[in-house]
C-alpha cells in the first residue's frame, strides 16, 4: 500500500518535471521563416517591361557580364583593371518615383539555391549612377554592379527597394534578368573587358 | 504534595506506527526521481560535457567558425595611414584567406568578420581588430561574398616603442539561430565567446 502511494506520487513526480522539461524544449522551437513582418511586398517582372508599385516605376535596360572594370575616373587612369575570381555582372536602367523623392540603391541579387548577394564592394570602381536619387514623374537613370561567382549567375533575380536610414520600405521590384544556364555560359564566354561602369558614355 | 498518579501511556494508534514507514520510502523516492529527471536532462543539454577547450592551431591550418572559414597566415608589423590619421600609425595585422560559408553577402566590419576576431593582451583580456581590410584578385574589397574567397588583413593600433615578439589571436565561434531578444534567424557570435574558441593561435610577428 505504501510502496505504491509512494511509486504513484513520484511517478507522477517525474512524469510532470519530464513534461515541463519538454513544454521548456518546445518554446524554444520556431519555426524558421525567412520573411520577415517588415519585408516589403514584391511586384515581378521581367527586363525590358516597365514594373510599377505604388513607390516608383522600374525598368531594366541592360545587363552585362564583365570579366574586369575600370578603375577610377572614366578616361583619365591608367591603373589596372579590377579582375575578380568570379565574374561582374553590371544592371542598368531608368526608373521613376511615384509620390517623393527617393533613392534606389539598395539593390539585392538573388540566385537559386537561396544565395543573396549584396553590391559589389569595390571601392576602387566609381559609378556616378550607383546612388542615385529619383524625382517624382521625372525618369532617371542607375545601375548596379555585382560580383557572382561563375555557377551562380544562371537564374538571378534582381530586387530593388527603397532606401532608407529609418523608415523600412514597402514596396520593393523584383526583376528576372533572364538568364538561362545557356544564356550564363555564353555570357560568361563573351564576358566584357576592362567594362567602364562610371556611366560617362 | 501527593504524587500524581500514575498516568497510562496512551494506546499506540496504527498511523503512528506507520508514518515513519511512510516517511522513509519518501524522501529517498523524491530524491531518486529527481536526479532520474535531472540527469537527462543535464546529458541531453550537454551539461555533463567536457568544458569546451580553445583549441590551438598552427598557422596554414583551415579553421570553420560556421560563418567563416578562415586559414590565418602570419603576424607583421607595419606602418599605415588611414582616411583621418595625420601620421603614419603602426599596426600590427594578421593576414588570414576568408571563405564566406554562409549564402548571403558578408561584411568585414562590424557584423561580419571583424566581430569573430580578437586578439589577447599580455593582461589576459581580449581585444577586437581597430580595422579589417580585404583584397579579392587584386584589388580592396570590403565585404566577402559566397564562393568567393578573399585575403583579409586585421589590424590592431600599436604604439611607437610596442614591438612584440609574439602575437595571440582568437577566432571565435560563429552559431545560426535566434537572439535573447530577437526572433530574427542568422549567425551571430557566440556569447562569452572568449571561454569558447574556434581556434587559437600563437605567431611569431615579423616586422617588415
Amino acid at each position: 500500500m505504501n510502496a505504491r502511494f509512494v511509486l504513484i506520487r513520484g511517478g507522477a513526480g517525474v512524469a510532470g518535471c519530464a513534461l515541463l522539461g519538454a513544454a521548456m524544449w518546445l518554446y524554444t522551437v520556431e519555426p524558421k521563416v525567412d520573411a520577415e513582418v517588415l519585408d516589403p511586398i514584391r511586384t515581378s517582372g521581367k527586363v525590358g517591361k516597365v514594373i510599377s508599385n505604388p513607390e516608383f516605376d522600374l525598368k531594366v535596360e541592360g545587363v552585362v557580364v564583365a570579366r574586369s572594370l575600370k578603375q577610377g575616373l572614366g578616361s583619365i587612369t591608367s591603373r589596372p583593371p579590377v579582375t575578380t575570381d568570379g565574374v561582374f555582372l553590371i544592371v542598368t536602367g531608368r526608373a521613376m518615383a511615384q509620390k517623393e523623392p527617393m533613392t534606389l540603391d539598395t539593390a539585392v541579387l538573388e540566385t537559386p539555391g537561396g544565395y543573396t548577394f549584396k553590391k559589389a564592394s569595390r571601392t576602387s570602381v566609381s559609378s556616378n549612377l550607383a546612388f542615385s536619387d529619383f524625382q517624382p514623374l521625372i525618369w532617371g537613370r542607375w545601375s548596379h554592379i555585382f560580383e557572382v561567382p561563375k555557377n551562380r549567375l544562371a537564374g538571378a533575380h534582381m530586387v530593388i527597394s527603397e532606401s532608407s536610414l529609418f523608415i523600412a520600405p514597402s514596396a520593393a521590384t523584383e526583376v528576372d534578368l533572364g538568364i538561362t544556364k545557356a544564356r550564363a555560359t555564353q555570357m560568361i564566354n563573351t564576358a566584357a573587358v576592362n567594362y567602364d561602369p562610371s556611366g560617362r558614355s | 504534595m501527593q504524587p500524581l498518579p500514575p498516568v497510562a501511556p496512551p494506546p499506540a494508534s496504527e498511523p503512528q506506527a506507520e508514518e515513519p514507514a511512510r516517511r522513509r520510502f519518501l524522501v529517498p523516492a523524491i530524491i531518486g526521481g529527481a536526479v532520474a529527471v535531472l540527469l537527462p536532462v543535464l546529458w541531453l543539454t550537454g551539461g555533463l560535457d567536457q568544458t569546451p577547450q580553445q583549441p590551438r592551431r598552427a598557422p596554414e591550418q583551415i579553421v570553420d567558425q560556421g560563418k567563416f572559414t578562415v586559414t590565418v597566415h602570419d603576424a607583421r608589423i607595419t606602418t599605415d595611414k588611414g582616411v583621418f590619421d595625420t601620421k603614419p600609425q603602426r599596426y600590427v595585422v594578421v593576414r588570414m584567406r576568408v571563405v564566406n560559408n554562409d549564402k548571403e553577402t558578408a561584411s568585414l566590419s562590424s557584423g561580419g568578420l571583424k566581430d569573430g576576431v580578437a586578439a589577447r593582451t599580455k593582461a589576459g583580456t581580449w581585444l577586437k581588430p581597430d580595422d579589417v581590410e580585404g583584397m579579392s584578385a587584386g584589388s580592396p574589397v570590403t565585404s566577402v561574398q559566397p564562393g568567393l574567397p578573399i585575403e583579409a588583413t586585421a589590424m590592431w593600433k600599436m604604439g611607437p616603442a610596442d614591438s612584440p615578439r609574439q602575437f595571440t589571436v582568437g577566432l571565435l565561434e560563429w552559431e545560426f539561430g535566434t537572439g535573447f531578444t530577437d526572433a530574427e534567424y542568422r549567425w551571430r557570435v557566440v556569447e562569452k565567446a572568449e571561454d569558447r574558441l574556434a581556434a587559437l593561435f600563437t605567431l611569431p610577428v615579423a616586422a617588415s
